[in-house]
């Protein structure tokens, strides 16, 4: 892996040149969207024409068709102006920030865990999953532990009367890789949150839903590792194989220093992290944390800086660094490295 | 965590008697929660010896390493034969019908002294690069590392599930169905007294050199 100074060295003979051509291009791109709006002038005929048709036929239709067409006309056409300033963002500067650090590493933009492994990694029991967006998937090899992550945006709608609303399921990092030691089994270790509100109560419940789930629910041994999660399993003597006290440790001290609902699956000989970000992976800070696209729709935005770069980076070592976090990559066992 | 429930059912059963509940309808629901609450004391019994015989075959699969070790080990520790011989006497003693273990304290005590054996192996094996080196040595030391969290593992399970059946053996009220069945407390996993102390290998390895 490389060091710090090489990286500011990178920054400053590479990235740094690379940044203004980004900033040409966002202003070429702004040039372009600015040249399609629809003049004022179009927006007052419309508006004023609709409310005359309002007035004429006592009906609101008109009004807002009139006031609004031209908005949405000046939307569409600007939209179709492809941003390419993001698409440069990600080819030319995170990409080579991304294999700086390590030349195996690889980066999609628009690449994404399959919704069937999330499904299949069972994190999110009892959640029904109506919409799932990923991009920004890395995958590499850290150490002997291959690894891929990409960032998820799933959501549940629900439909009541006439009315759509969409609820959260996960946004955030979502990171699997292979796991040090050989197992069969399933096993999840999920937030607490039944045991910490009702105790023994919660507990027997906890019980009841692992049942329902095919899963039983295994007692470990660190208080302070019970406290924080729940975990179930389909083969307890397994799920105590895989959280061996050291494993436990690890994910606690994880836990605590992201300070997140940190959900982890073992399954497939694969182990599958879920954490939740407050914001979007490498997105720019000028738009309040979206991404690079959405901040040149969004009108103008603050140019990017070495400091999103040092962002970004860090953001991909953190990534990167669950492997170790978790030490996968302690290898004392008859379980081979995945290729 | 099964007393929950049962707690739970008898306070029901008390509530349903406090609403005047039709007698036939508390007798029904007594009934119920009897026959579950002597239903759950024999399920955390049956999970116990589930467990107990998941130890058992983690133990199998670590005997089953020992000729493997004694095989790839013994043609370059020409001077350990003491300790190899003492790992395959343990072995065969835990085989046998007549000396094999039938008590959770006597798998511990056997299982001590076989892992420390084994461990004294590998211990000694850092003193001789060529077996180090060697691929079947690397092999043997993977899975070896791998049965003895499988052991650990399952001695864990064996010791959460007795604590569960201990629980309910012990507590109130499963206690009474307990007492009727004639079922006492069971020992858990723990290290024989006495055999705590790590053995000074390197002191064995001086001793055998010196007699070379």
């Amino acid at each position: 892996m490389r060091t710090p100074e090489e990286f500011e060295a990178f920054l400053r003979e590479v990235i740094a040149p690379r940044l203004r051509a980004v900033e040409r291009e966002r202003a070429a791109v702004r040039a372009r969207r600015d040249a399609v709006r629809v003049p004022g002038v179009w927006k007052l005929l419309g508006a004023a024409a609709g409310l005359l048709v309002a007035l004429r036929t006592g009906e609101l239709g008109p009004l807002l068709v009139g006031a609004g067409l031209p908005w949405i006309v000046e939307v569409v056409r600007r939209s179709r102006i492809p941003d390419t300033a993001a698409a440069l963002v990600r080819s030319t500067i995170l990409e080579p920030v991304v294999t700086f650090w390590d030349p195996s590493f690889r980066y999609a933009p628009n690449g994404s865990i399959s919704r069937e492994e999330f499904e299949a990694s069972g994190l999110f029991p009892g959640e029904a999953i109506d919409r799932y967006a990923g991009e920004d998937l890395v995958t590499g090899r850290h150490g002997s532990t291959a690894f891929r992550f990409c960032e998820l945006h799933v959501k549940r709608v629900t439909r009541r009367r006439n009315r759509t609303e969409t609820h959260p399921v996960f946004d955030g990092l979502f990171f699997v890789a292979d796991f040090n030691k050989a197992f069969r089994s399933r096993t999840l270790v999920l937030p607490d949150t039944a045991e910490r509100a009702l105790g023994s109560v919660g507990r027997a419940f906890q019980s009841l839903a692992s049942r329902g789930a095919g899963m039983e629910l295994v007692e470990l041994e660190c208080p302070e590792f019970e406290r924080a999660f729940v975990v179930r399993t389909t083969d307890p003597v397994e799920a105590r194989y895989l959280l061996s006290t050291s494993l436990m440790q690890h994910i606690r001290t994880f836990h605590e220093n992201t300070g997140s609902k940190l959900r982890i699956a073992f399954l497939r000989g694969r182990i599958y992290v879920a954490l939740p970000l407050a914001n979007d992976l490498f997105s720019t800070g000028g738009a309040a944390g979206a991404p690079a696209a959405l901040a040149g729709l969004a009108g103008a935005s603050a140019p990017l800086t070495l400091e999103d770069v040092r962002r970004w980076s860090g953001e991909l070592l953190f990534a990167v660094g669950i492997v170790d976090e978790l030490d996968l990559n302690t290898r004392i066992w008859s379980k081979a490295p995945a290729a | 965590m099964h007393s929950v429930w049962i707690i739970g059912g008898a306070f029901g059963l008390f509530a349903m008697w406090m609403l005047d509940v039709d007698p036939r309808w508390i007798g029904a629901a007594g009934v119920a929660w009897l026959g579950l609450s002597f239903n759950s004391i024999v399920s955390v019994k049956n999970q116990a010896e589930n467990a107990l015989s998941s130890v058992s075959v983690m133990l199998k699969k670590r005997f089953d390493l020992i000729p493997g070790l004694v095989d790839t080990v013994q043609r370059y520790m020409e001077h350990e034969s003491e300790v190899l011989e003492e790992i395959v006497a343990l072995r065969a003693r835990a085989s046998a019908p007549g000396t094999a273990p039938t008590t959770p304290e006597q798998a511990a005590e056997l299982d001590g002294r076989l892992a420390r054996a084994m461990t004294q192996v590998l211990a000694t094996a850092e003193a001789y690069p060529e077996l180090k080196a060697s691929q079947a040595f690397r092999q043997l030391q993977a899975s070896m590392n791998e049965v003895e969290e499988q052991i650990s593992a399952a001695r864990r399970t064996y010791n959460a599930a007795a604590k569960a059946y201990n629980d309910a053996v012990q507590m109130f009220p499963t206690n009474l169905f307990a007492a009727v069945l004639g079922y006492r407390p069971r020992g858990y996993f723990e290290a024989p007294a006495g055999h705590d102390a790590t053995p000074d290998v390197m002191a064995r390895f001086r001793s055998h050199e010196r007699r070379a």
